[in-house]
């Protein structure tokens, strides 16, 4: 009995020694087993996307994203890999998409497809390549490959969708507008009331502006900036984009944009005041006018504040034939602080919008410059835009 | 040689008493894994791990086990190590699992690691039984990339998965077949036969002492025939 005792024993302690060491290897182990069953389940996910890490089906029945996709995963670092089914000549292409978080395809893989080999199926192979680092707006950009046209039309199109897909996941709407169409949207935004757009030849090369577009209604004219910075201009010459300011739209890129539209008028000789240093037209035939109010930084008071001198207020003065104001702004200035730098703030310079040279004087400077100087260089500089325009008119003798 | 000295337990396994070429055990995996060098390779030194394993284990306890339930003892710890490996391998190796597959589990029923430890490690020291799990461990090992490399490079001309494109035009594909590892294996025990100059331990020669079956055979021991006395003194002279 003891023998059948002892023996037991030693079996049972056995078992459990050796079930102990079980469970600590398969403590230690589990977790990287666990992790490479998922990548190898994963490999053609992995392909596309190496550094996405493991891979969670999504649910996709509660979204509603582009038709060509039958599945979707999301990746641990963020990204998304789909698994688009599309029709390129034939039926029954299957293409693996990867889309990094950031929106930008990080390759893609055909699985199957019925196209013809020698053609289509040729052009598969290339094309993936072409295809990454592409994003939802340079999609479009990747060309075709010639003589597989639909095959890679629709492998174009099916990647897109991915990208649409993608950005519907991460929360977003979906933009599948083409380049163009984006920026036509811009343009409209940028100058609200205009309805087709005619690019400009741009006359001054300069490097701040890449293209000007004047609406052909008349509505004024739209230009982009190097920066991709969409400034419309009503047909007065004010800029009008919501959320871009004056400053926004620098001097130089503003009187660039003019320059490439407007005609300079020829002063010389005109019996036009010095101070006004520049007057061009607009083809609606408004005047924009650059002049210098001689304020507190051209007089100065040399002993008392070692003001510098010759530094006048740059005052710009949009304005219609019949001599009414349309739009002024102080371009720039070095008037004292708390004192005639108020001429700078647009509470004082937007008052003389819509003045003509019989009200321009009422304007309510309480809160204005306070420093006489500055107030009668800005109102002379204003007086001297009148005369101006009535000798361009004719409508006066110098 | 002493026949019980350190060195030569630990140098027998390789040739004189190989495993797979002169003892004729753990046939299954020589002739599943050996088409391709890399498995069979991973094979051995998983094999080896257990062999070595179970072999310490075992001696340890040899005192301590009940003589009859030594072979359920051995069993299970020879199954818990093979699982411990496999788990191992799954975790580190994922290619080589893959590639052994369930011959990785059935390493369990390798007759080489229940015969070193019924036979070896069941009877002598520690030290000793470690050194025999070696010695049988890389005689398994060796025997296997062997059969792999002539089967591998011949039947497939290719090594550890690298082509040799010298080769391609004139691979013998019989020899990666099941037919093709039997005829190979049946050569190279041949040869190795040759090479220990049929000095080696016949089947015979096990005798009553070596058989795992003497305790319970009733036939009074295959001695009782006396068909085994000259091989036995030829295991002697060995």
């Amino acid at each position: 009995m003891s023998k059948f005792i002892k023996s037991t024993a030693v079996l049972v302690s056995i078992c459990a020694v050796m079930t102990f060491l079980l469970a600590v290897t398969n403590e230690i182990t589990a977790p990287i087993i666990a992790e490479n069953e998922n990548s190898k389940a994963n490999s053609a996910l992995l392909e596309v996307m190496p550094e996405g890490g493991s891979f969670e089906l999504i649910d996709v029945a509660e979204v509603e994203l582009p038709a060509t996709v039958t599945e979707a995963y999301r990746a641990k670092n963020g990204g998304h890999v789909f698994k688009l089914t599309t029709s390129g000549y034939n039926t029954g292409m299957v293409l693996v998409c990867g889309v990094s978080a950031d929106g930008k395809i990080t390759g893609v893989k055909c699985i199957a497809d019925n196209e013809t080999p020698s053609i289509g199926g040729a052009a598969i192979e290339s094309y993936a390549a072409s295809m990454v680092g592409q994003g939802i707006d340079t999609v479009d950009g990747v060309d075709t490959v010639t003589g597989a046209t639909m095959t890679t039309k629709a492998y174009r199109a099916a990647v897109k969708d991915a990208l649409g897909a993608a950005i519907i996941l991460c929360g977003g709407e979906a933009d599948t507008r083409t380049p163009e169409e984006i920026f036509n949207a811009n343009l409209k935004e940028a100058l609200p009331g205009a309805d087709e757009f005619v690019k400009q030849a741009i006359a001054d090369e300069n490097a701040a502006i890449d293209f000007i577009y004047t609406a052909k209604n008349g509505a004024g004219f739209v230009y982009v900036t190097s920066e991709e910075l969409f400034v419309g201009v009503d047909a007065t010459g004010i800029v009008v984009t919501e959320g871009v300011s004056d400053a926004d739209a620098t001097l130089s890129q503003s009187k660039a944009a003019l320059a490439a539209r407007h005609i300079a008028v020829d002063t010389t000789d005109s019996g036009i005041n010095q101070n006004i240093t520049s007057v061009q037209k607009t083809p609606e035939g408004n005047y924009v006018i650059e002049v210098n109010g001689l304020g507190f930084g051209w007089f100065g008071d040399e002993e008392k504040y070692q003001k510098p001198k010759n530094i006048p207020i740059k005052i710009c003065v949009v304005m219609t034939p019949a001599g009414k104001i349309l739009k002024c702004l102080t371009v720039s200035h070095q008037e004292s602080g708390g004192y005639g730098a108020v001429c700078g703030d647009e509470s004082y310079y937007g008052q003389f919008d819509g003045k003509t040279a019989e009200d321009y004087k009422d304007v309510d400077i309480v809160g204005s410059p306070t420093y006489s100087i500055t107030n009668n260089g800005y109102l002379k500089a204003i007086e001297r835009c009148f005369a101006a325009v009535e000798i361009l008119e004719g409508r006066a003798q110098s | 040689m002493k026949k019980n000295s350190n060195l030569s337990v630990l140098t027998r396994g390789i040739l004189k008493e190989n495993p797979v070429f002169i003892l004729i055990l753990g046939t299954c995996p020589t002739l599943a894994v050996t088409t391709d060098v890399f498995g069979a390779f991973g094979m051995g030194i998983a094999a080896m791990l257990v062999l070595i394993c179970s072999n310490v284990l075992i001696s340890l306890l040899r005192r301590v086990i009940p003589n009859n339930v030594r072979i359920p003892c051995y069993i299970v710890i020879i199954a818990g190590f093979v699982t411990i490996v496999k788990l191992l391998v799954q975790a580190y190796l994922p290619a080589l699992y893959d590639m052994l597959g369930v011959y990785l589990d059935l390493i369990t029923v390798n007759c080489i690691i229940l015969g070193r430890a019924e036979i070896f490690a069941g009877k002598n020291s520690v030290g000793k039984s470690a050194l025999d799990g070696i010695g049988m461990g890389v005689g398994f090992t060796l025997a296997l990339t062997a059969m792999a490399v002539v089967r591998e490079v011949l039947g497939k001309a290719s090594f550890a998965g690298i082509a040799i494109p010298v080769l391609q035009s004139y691979k013998i594909g019989f020899l990666a077949t099941a037919p093709g590892g039997m005829l190979v294996y049946g050569l190279l025990i041949a040869l190795v036969y040759v090479l220990t100059s049929g000095k080696g331990p016949m089947k015979k020669s096990f005798s009553c002492a070596g058989c795992p079956s003497a305790g319970f055979c009733r036939a009074g021991g295959c001695d009782a025939s006396g068909e085994n006395a000259d091989a036995t003194n030829a295991k002697e002279g060995a």
